[in-house]
């Protein structure tokens, strides 16, 4: 269960949230809604801990205080973030830090399981043949990025206990929507939450029953 | 074959009367050339310890340059014109002439324009327009010699402090014979109004021009200097050993753009300035900024590296430039940027065109000290060759001590390309057009960084540059 | 073409290359010092790239010289070197060229810089916090 009480952040002297409250059982899918500007991406954020972000109020996820725990602790607490916007990090390969994710989450696969997987996975999502070799998202577009972001979720998906998608859809063709579908379905089935953000209608149809709108803040 | 030399339209002598004193590299004529400017006893002294400084450095050899060795001893120090002018009023009229052949507004055309101007005939500033103006304001723009007698403080708080005078040979020889420059000091929150303009030429046979120059800008205010240089033909060498030295206070800016076209010798080589000059910034103040902005298509020999040392948090430092080598010009220039305050920036924007058997050596440093966190540098080095004989080189040093901090670096070297040349054939350009298009394309991200009154000048004088170049 | 360095003290490389060119510098401890000398013939075709990792205290000066002398003609190259001085390293990069002939297409690249804050939260938000680790089994498995 996530349970967020009186949480407000800023950014630098800005105030953005104020007073968020959310209370999300286990296996349930929270539609966060709001116009630009209302803080939904930065929610997200301040729940994954971003640096720059400070906050006030508490946010627990079953026993973890994840307030008073840094960000690549919260990630090994089983919150996973489809970020919006992806960097390229030159210097780290896509397959090392796919290993080196493996790692933190004590090694769910296998090396060579872990290769064929995401092998499997990338051909699936119709990136290019020499991903897994590449700079990570070196020479991506933007769509190939939020690709990568789904492939990570997919092959992480059991160690999630807190999917965060943020507009995880953008940029992407409409076989995706399925695979985000399919995604949440299979977290919330296995005992997850997920917090979406998304501009997309059809999604935002399908989980408007459970849905938190930032703009009356 | 056919890399024909343009007329050197600047290559007239005015026949004006100039004492040339002070012969030889020795105290006789450092003593000499402070008394005659009437200077106070801490400037002697600054004077003598350079020279001093001197007898212990030895003259860099490591630049990509060959060429003879000036004959320090043989070289007079000082020269000017033999009467003494009060006021603008007084200087003859030859020399105001020879100013307006060359396109310098000292008279009323310059109120209308905006500039206020100092020009520099061979050591001594010939009057400086507009400063009464100027001084309604506060700011001060005058003559060295002039600062020295009447701002001594202002002076003696800041000259020698951006570049020490053990700081490299040529610097040394400046602080010691050092001649007469320009003076500037923008007090606090003020906008300078006009920009301000200063015209070198060097004319007498035999005197090296060492110009000293000295610009601060206090807090909050701002600043655009232009600096303009120009010298007849001479068989021999000139030689021109400047110093420039800029003072940027918490949250002042300052830019500064030269368009040089010193005597590039003639066709066999022979002839031409050597122009080493150092110029550099120190970014003191907190946001503070200092642009350089170069268009260099003169002098036989080029040896300069305008710099902006970024002490202050947040400060930026910019170099832009586009340099032109042909015939048997040499220059080793570039920039070097130093960090060491945090959050420093600094942008390098540098085109170099090199024509028949010239040699163009970019060389740049950027610099990132430990404790310059969180800075970003971004260099661009491009490099055009045209013909087939002249040489390119390019050689950046980088050095990072932080690992918070960016810097990158890209580069080209190449000619332009038979495509793109068959392109503007097709559509009626004949070959030099084609070529002067190309070049004009290249240098342009340089050339709109220039203030409006040097990029009508800038881009004239490329072309006259790049006139016949093509064969 | 791939050679990989762990804590060289120095290398002196002078090649004519007739393929493409990978050198990595992985040091953690002591000075490295790198000469790397590119001696092209006429109308070869080829990249270099060049990784540096410092951490700790340590310190590499590599300088890459591309020479095209003026009887050789049609060289397309392109070098980059990227370097990534974490902790209190020093790493000095010079990718020079002395180019005397202009029927080239020279290029080069040269970065330096660890990690943008950016990068970091992406990898946090892995659980990854080791970022060098990460870097050093990139640059040493590719």
């Amino acid at each position: 269960m996530l349970k967020i009480t009186n949480l407000s952040a800023s950014i630098g002297n800005k105030e953005i949230l104020k007073n968020v409250n959310i209370e999300l059982e286990a296996g349930n899918c929270l539609l966060v809604t709001g116009q630009n500007g209302a803080g939904k991406s930065t929610l997200l954020h301040a729940i994954m801990g971003r640096p720059d972000i400070n906050i006030t109020g508490e946010i627990s996820l079953a026993a973890n205080k994840l307030h008073s725990m840094e960000c690549h602790e919260r990630a090994r607490a089983g919150v996973f973030l489809a970020h919006q916007a992806p960097p390229t990090i030159d210097g780290v390969n896509t397959m090392t830090l796919l290993n080196e994710i493996n790692k933190v989450h004590d090694m769910p696969y296998t090396r060579s399981e872990l290769i064929a997987e995401a092998s499997e996975k990338f051909l699936n999502m119709q990136l290019p043949n020499d991903w897994k070799k590449r700079a990570f998202n070196s020479g991506a577009s933007g769509g190939e990025r939020k690709k990568n972001e789904l492939v990570q979720s997919q092959l992480f998906k059991k160690k999630t206990k807190l999917l965060l998608l943020d507009e995880p859809d953008s940029g992407l063709e409409q076989s995706s929507r399925q695979k985000i579908i399919e995604l949440i379905e299979e977290t919330c089935i296995a005992g997850g939450s997920v917090l979406l953000v998304t501009h997309d209608k059809e999604l935002q149809a399908k989980y408007s029953n459970n849905k938190l709108d930032l703009s009356n803040a | 074959m056919n890399e024909l030399e343009q007329e050197y339209t600047a290559g007239f002598t005015t026949k004006v009367e100039s004492e040339l004193t002070g012969k030889g590299l020795n105290e006789t004529t450092v003593r000499l050339i402070s008394a005659k400017n009437n200077e106070p006893e801490w400037l002697l002294e600054f004077r003598l310890d350079a020279l001093n400084k001197l007898s212990s450095m030895t003259e860099p050899d490591w630049a990509e340059l060959k060429y003879t060795r000036p004959d320090y001893d043989n070289i007079y120090y000082h020269s000017r014109p033999k009467k003494q002018f009060n006021s603008i009023d007084e200087v003859p009229q030859e020399i105001l002439d020879d100013f307006e052949k060359l396109g310098i507004p000292l008279h009323e055309r310059a109120k209308l324009a905006g500039v206020a101007v100092d020009a520099v005939f061979d050591s001594v500033s010939i009057g400086t327009t507009y400063k009464d103006k100027l001084a309604e304001e506060g700011i001060i723009f005058c003559s060295f010699n002039e600062a020295v007698q009447h701002h001594p403080d202002l002076v003696k708080q800041y000259v020698g402090s951006v570049v020490p005078k053990g700081d490299n040979w040529f610097a040394c020889i400046n602080s010691a014979v050092f001649s007469d420059g320009s003076f500037v000091y923008i007090p606090e929150g003020k906008r300078c109004p006009l920009e301000l303009s200063t015209y070198f030429r060097i004319n007498s046979a035999g005197s090296g021009q060492f110009e000293r120059t000295l610009i601060i800008a206090d807090k909050d205010s701002y600043v655009s200097y232009l600096e303009g240089c120009t010298a007849p033909q001479r068989d021999e060498n000139q030689l021109h050993a400047a110093v420039v030295e800029l003072v940027a206070l918490d949250r002042a800016e300052i830019k500064y753009s030269t368009v040089q076209n010193w005597y590039p010798g003639n066709e066999h080589g022979v002839g031409g300035v050597y122009n080493f000059v150092t110029k550099r910034a120190q970014c003191r103040g907190v946001k503070s900024r200092v642009s350089w902005t170069q268009v260099e298509t003169g002098s036989a020999i080029t040896w300069k590296y305008p710099s902006c040392v970024l002490q202050g948090e947040g400060s930026t430092g910019e170099f832009y430039s586009v340099a032109v080598t042909k015939g048997h010009q040499q220059a080793d220039t570039g920039t070097k940027m130093i960090h060491i305050g945090a959050n420093t920036r600094s942008k390098i924007i540098s085109k170099g065109i090199s024509i028949g058997k010239s040699t163009m050596t970019y060389r740049g440093l950027v610099r990132v000290a430990p404790t310059a966190k969180n800075s970003r540098n971004y260099t661009q080095c491009d490099s055009l060759m045209i013909g087939n004989d002249s040489t390119s080189n390019t050689v950046p040093y980088t050095e990072c001590r932080n690992d918070s901090s960016q810097i990158e670096h890209e580069a080209t070297t190449g000619r332009v390309s038979e495509e793109e040349l068959y392109y503007l054939a097709t559509r009626g350009l004949d070959a030099e057009q084609a070529a002067s298009t190309i070049v004009n394309g290249f240098c342009r991200s340089v050339l709109n960084t220039l203030p409006l009154e040097f990029a009508a000048e800038a881009n004239k004088l490329l072309s006259v540059t790049m006139e016949g170049s093509i064969g | 073409m791939r050679k990989v360095y762990l804590d060289a003290e120095s290398v002196d490389f002078m090649i004519v290359p007739t393929q493409d060119l990978e050198f990595v510098f992985i040091q953690t401890e002591g000075k490295c010092t790198a000469n790397i000398k590119v001696k092209p013939v006429a109308d070869s075709k080829f990249k270099v790239k060049i990784y540096i990792y410092a951490e700790g205290t340590s310190e590499v000066d590599c300088v890459c010289t591309l020479d095209i002398p003026k009887e050789v003609s049609g060289v397309e190259t392109d070098i980059q070197i990227r370097s990534w001085p974490f902790d209190r390293s020093k790493i000095k990069a010079r990718p020079e060229m002395f180019i005397k002939n202009s029927n080239i297409i020279a290029t080069h690249g040269n970065a330096l810089g660890t990690l943008k804050s950016e990068d970091k939260y992406y990898l946090a938000s892995r659980g990854v916090s080791d970022y060098k680790e990460l870097i050093k089994q990139s640059l040493l498995n590719a």
